[in-house]
């Protein structure tokens, strides 16, 4: 397993918000965590990378606890994550927030070769890549935000519901996308609110409830499920 | 024996001023660092109407009270609108422009050297000219300032201060006007501190800018500090340390001529200090508050075990029977926030004693609708009525008063206070909310202090916290916390409850007992609307369910209908 | 007419001079959004330290290199020991404002203990009136205007060209995607208030080649840096830049209307009307 997670509890402002869960990815797996507004998806996502602390359970990354350890330190080991929203540098160029993705990690030797696959996979940042990150559209922000997380080529990127905000063309599109990054060797955690769009590109999928992880099935069982509502 | 004095009555002095900024920061909230631009706005103003008028020096000082105060309330207006951020560097400005105005008016206050010669304060025929005399009249000022300062922080109308030092939103969901109460604190504090300037400027028989720069502001904030905000005890004891501690500091070898940088360099260091070490000031603030706790009135309840149910259904709540049509309507509600439209053309109706529920995919508006009918956000379009009268523009604090009360997602109950004093600011229309009803009349103050201790213990009952009334708020599990919050909303008597995802970070384990409860207030007369994004709890408690999607209405109906609905299941899961 | 153009010419060169002053402070609070009220003292603590070594007779640019030195380890120590921890404590706003002010205070009364509060002048600069037309400037005056410029444009030039800088802009801009995507900001705020304190510094020495120091300059200095701040617009350092240029003509021009007692006055009333109609500042943006 590329990462494990073993019986996080998560609490904040006095509030426990995530309740014993536990998943596992793979090397290159492709598994999405659903679950209503609130089930505490966010939260869990954020306590892995390293954003919120937790004093219950562990997170095991290539081997080594990696449990409350700074996101700054994960990212340079290969854990990428990508937040909901404000997830760019709004007063900064498109190129520079690339860049810098780079710069903050020290993988800046071979950055044009890197800023050629990040510009394949979306050619409309190399297009704008002159423009002030926050005069793009929302979709191109969300584009910017995951061309930034790939730029470092992450052995495991964390994405915090991508299609929030985009219309379904655009979702169509992010999917093809996370498709080909997933061929480029990345596990991809993925945590959506767009459930459809989740069963049908993930492999594996974890179902969240109340704060407590309530089942975990393959991609070819949820999408013969009869009704998706029970599970929310 | 002069010097002595003369120090004790400066400490007074700073007694006094350090307890009315207290008042402003330490229960209000407010960090003005213009103190002690109104003591001397006091001073000068005591000054200039007895020197002018010929006057007895106390007339002098309550019309410098008065004024100043007046004074106060017009700046505190604007002062509030100011964004939490800035209201520092606010005040500083103020500070800095009445300090350089008072300098450069030269005509009136007589610029950088003052005014000479302002009256000695003179009580039937006795004119107090030493320090010794002076003595005893700023010991009853003291007594006399502690006593209002006193009244004030410990009624019904402190313990709103206290509410809104916390969490202004939740004071005002529970109907409490926010602005007005600040600036009423904002107001006699400054008043307050006029007087002392007043007083000041009688005892030295001076008065110029430098009592009001901006340095003295900084120091008496530090003897706030020193002393603990909202303790008002401390007060004096931050006060008196920082005057005594450098006056006794010059008597060393060469350092009379050294006090003023030696009393900065001394202030400097302590607030540093304390505020890495002990921001709660000297006397620890738990010390105080379980005082408080001990000398706390019991409630004189006839209720005993068993009292559950029967307090919640309170006799004049009868169930009416169904057919009413909706008791709050809602028609075509709009809202836009720049280009987008969260809220577009809503309807919606709440029925009588049943439990209606508000779902819908992220963003589809069921937040904005929920503040939209709770005061809280005012809609460009549509209307709203309860009970056959239009609130569409009704602010959010006067909800509560015509039986609409809300719950928080993230319940903000009130941590610093007891759970007894978190239901009693629930209760509406207290006398003892008003300062003037508050000196006036303190026997119905008393009288209805007990009636809604009576009553808020009864809901106590109700959600079974019953034993932990005299337990601080930050001391309960979260889960108790919630039912606080339910106490709470109880505590209104509303007849409209909504609450805004009741179930957001309930232990699992909870969830069932939480259903219960909300079944049960339905069940005793209450109209329950709910936001909700766990569906097992909306499936499990909703008797009807109004499905929103881009602002509108696109469902009504009972849980099971909807989720048959194919189309629905687009909607929220996506293509 | 001439006095007019004499007046201008006086607000452009204190306006410069403000200017400088504004992003000094605002690059520190545009970058960690923290009070910073003690650099004030910083200030004071440079003109103080290059006064001491050229009184001890050390030549005026070592002198003036100490000097800044002593303004970058003060200020880089006091958001390590002082703000640091307490932002990671998740202090009060008003808790690490009065830990600013006490520092500043307590700065202030020691330098003033121990050097007395009379004002103390810098020698060895070359002070000589230039005329041109119907103005007239010195030679100090010219030099700061010049300086000034020079490290307000090698300032913007780092933070748009260097690694360091677009890091820095980066944290100014999201501090929480900062973190997210790798870049240490406890390092960056103790780098941004190091130039900051550096930028202070330089101002003072300017300061002190003109006017004699005494220990109270630091709040005067202070309190011009935040107005222009403000007045300018949070969040940018231009604004900072457009904020000092508007104050200085201001506080000029200002005495052809009012008498000369009232320019403090009408400084904080600018201030005082900026934060009641737009706390963001001419050029700032709304948080939202």
């Amino acid at each position: 397993m590329l990462i494990e997670v073993k019986n996080l509890d998560v609490g904040y402002q006095g509030k426990q918000v995530v309740f014993g869960a536990s998943l596992s990815v793979d090397a290159g797996e492709f598994v999405a965590l659903i679950g209503h507004n609130g089930a505490g998806k966010t939260t869990l996502l954020k306590t892995i990378c390293g954003y919120l602390k937790t004093a219950v359970g562990r997170v095991i990354y290539r081997g080594t606890d990696i449990t409350n350890r700074s996101p700054a330190v994960n990212v340079k080991n290969g854990l990428s994550f990508v937040h909901q929203e404000k997830s760019l540098f709004p007063s900064l160029s498109v190129l520079e927030n690339l860049q810098l993705a780079a710069y903050a990690v020290g993988k800046d030797s071979d950055l044009e070769k890197r800023l050629r696959e990040v510009y394949r996979l979306f050619p409309i940042l190399q297009k704008r890549r002159k423009q002030m990150a926050e005069t793009l559209s929302g979709g191109q922000q969300k584009q910017l935000a995951v061309g930034m997380a790939i730029l470092v080529r992450p052995d495991l990127l964390l994405l915090d519901e991508p299609s929030m905000g985009l219309s379904p063309n655009l979702v169509r599109d992010l999917g093809v996308v996370l498709k080909e990054i997933r061929k480029m060797g990345t596990a991809i955690l993925l945590v959506e609110q767009n459930v459809k769009m989740a069963i049908s590109l993930a492999q594996r999928i974890y179902v969240m409830r109340t704060g407590q992880i309530i089942l975990e099935d393959t991609h070819e069982n949820m999408i013969k499920r009869e009704s998706l509502w029970d599970l929310f | 024996m002069e010097y002595l004095a003369h120090t004790l009555n400066l400490a007074f002095i700073f007694v006094v001023l350090t307890v009315s900024l207290n008042l402003i920061l330490g229960y209000g909230g407010m960090a003005s660092m213009a103190h002690a631009a109104f003591f001397c706005i006091g001073g000068y103003i005591s000054a200039i109407v007895t020197m002018s008028l010929g006057c007895n020096f106390l007339i002098g000082v309550v019309i410098a009270v008065v004024a100043t105060a007046a004074l106060g309330g017009a700046l505190a207006a604007p002062f509030i609108r100011v964004q939490e951020e800035y209201l520092i560097l606010f005040t500083i400005a103020f500070q800095m422009v009445v300090f350089h105005l008072m300098l450069s008016l030269y005509n009136i206050t007589g610029g950088d050297s003052g005014i000479f010669g302002v009256p000695s304060p003179e009580l039937f025929g006795f004119k107090v000219e030493t320090p010794v005399h002076f003595l005893p009249f700023m010991a009853v000022f003291v007594v006399i300032v502690y006593y209002v300062v006193l009244k004030v922080t410990k009624s019904p109308f402190g313990r709103v201060l206290k509410g809104i030092r916390e969490d202004e939103r939740a004071v005002s969901s529970l109907g409490k006007n926010v602005i007005k109460f600040k600036v009423i604190v904002f107001m006699v504090g400054t008043g307050i501190a006029a007087g002392a300037g007043g007083i000041f400027a009688h005892y030295t028989q001076f008065i110029s800018p430098s009592i009001g720069s901006l340095d003295e502001s900084i120091l008496i904030i530090a003897m706030v500090v020193l002393g603990g905000t909202a303790n008002l005890w401390g007060s004096a004891v931050g006060a008196f340390l920082l005057i005594i501690i450098p006056e006794i500091l010059t008597f060393l070898p060469g350092a009379s001529d050294l006090i003023v940088p030696l009393r900065g360099f001394i202030y400097g260091v302590l607030l540093i200090l304390f505020m890495r070490f002990r921001p709660g000031g000297l006397i620890p603030e738990y010390f105080h508050l379980r005082r408080a706790k001990n000398t706390e009135r019991k409630p004189k309840t006839s209720s005993s075990a068993g009292g559950g149910d029967s307090a919640a259904e309170k006799p004049h709540r009868e169930k009416r029977p169904d057919g009413e049509g909706p008791i709050l309507e809602v028609k075509g509600l709009s809202k836009s926030f720049g280009g987008l439209k969260a809220v577009d053309n809503l309807f919606m109706g709440l029925e009588r004693s049943k439990i209606t529920a508000l779902v819908g995919p992220n963003g589809c508006g069921k937040t904005t609708a929920f503040n939209l009918v709770t005061g809280f956000l005012k809609p460009d379009k549509g209307r709203i009525r309860f009970m056959n009268k239009d609130i569409t523009n009704l602010p959010a604090h006067r909800m509560p008063h015509i039986g609409i009360a809300r719950s928080w997602q993230d319940v903000r109950i009130f941590q610093g206070m007891t759970v007894l004093d978190n239901l009693l600011v629930a209760r509406q229309g207290q006398a003892g909310e008003s300062l003037i009803k508050l000196f006036m009349m303190p026997w119905r103050v008393k009288r209805e202090e007990d009636e809604n201790m009576k009553a808020a213990f009864t809901y106590l009952e109700a959600v079974g916290l019953a034993e932990k009334g005299l337990e601080i708020g930050r001391n309960l599990s979260y889960a108790e916390q919630k039912l606080l919050a339910i106490a709470r909303l109880l505590t209104t008597e509303a007849q409209i409850l909504l609450l805004d995802e009741p179930s957001s970070g309930v232990d699992p384990n909870w969830v069932e007992q939480f259903m219960e409860i909300i079944r049960g207030l339905a069940g005793s007369g209450k109209t329950i609307c709910i936001v909700e994004h766990n569906l097992e709890v909306v499936r499990g408690i909703s008797d009807t369910v109004y499905f929103m999607a881009e602002g509108r209405k696109m469902a009504q109906g009972s849980a099971e209908d909807l989720m048959a609905d194919p189309k629905l299941g687009e909607i929220y899961f996506g293509v | 007419m001439g006095l007019f153009l004499q007046l201008l010419t006086r607000g452009l060169i204190t306006g410069s001079f403000y200017a400088l002053l504004g992003v000094s402070w605002g690059i520190i609070y545009n970058t960690t959004r923290t009070f910073h009220f003690a650099h004030g003292f910083i200030y004071t603590l440079t003109a103080y330290v290059i006064l001491v070594l050229v009184g001890m007779s050390f030549p005026l640019v070592p002198s003036l290199l100490l000097g800044l030195l002593a303004a970058i380890l003060a200020g880089c120590g006091v958001e390590y020991f002082a703000y640091l921890p307490m932002r990671e404590k998740n202090a009060a706003q008003l808790s690490v404002f009065l830990t600013a002010m006490g520092i500043m205070i307590a700065g202030q009364s020691l330098i003033h203990l121990i050097f007395g509060p009379d004002s103390k002048p810098l020698a060895g600069f070359p002070e000589n009136v230039i005329s041109l037309g119907m103005i007239t400037f010195t030679t100090i005056d010219l030099f700061t205007v010049v300086l000034s410029w020079i490290v307000i444009v090698l300032l913007f030039a780092f933070l748009a060209r260097t690694k360091a800088g677009m890091m820095i802009r980066a944290v100014a801009s999201n501090p929480e995607k900062a973190t997210f995507i790798g870049i240490d900001s406890r390092k960056i705020f103790v780098l941004v208030f190091g130039i900051g304190s550096l930028l202070a510094g330089i101002a003072a020495f300017l300061a002190t080649l003109d006017k004699p120091a005494n220990p109270n300059i630091g709040l005067g200095a202070l309190l011009i840096s935040f107005i222009t701040v403000f007045l300018g617009g949070v969040g940018s350092l231009g604004g900072a830049v457009l904020g000092g240029m508007i104050l200085g003509m201001a506080e000029s021009l200002v005495i052809i209307v009012l008498p000369t007692e009232y320019k403090t006055v009408v400084t904080f009333f600018i201030l005082f009307l900026v934060i009641l109609i737009k706390p963001e500042g001419l050029m700032g943006k709304k948080s939202t």
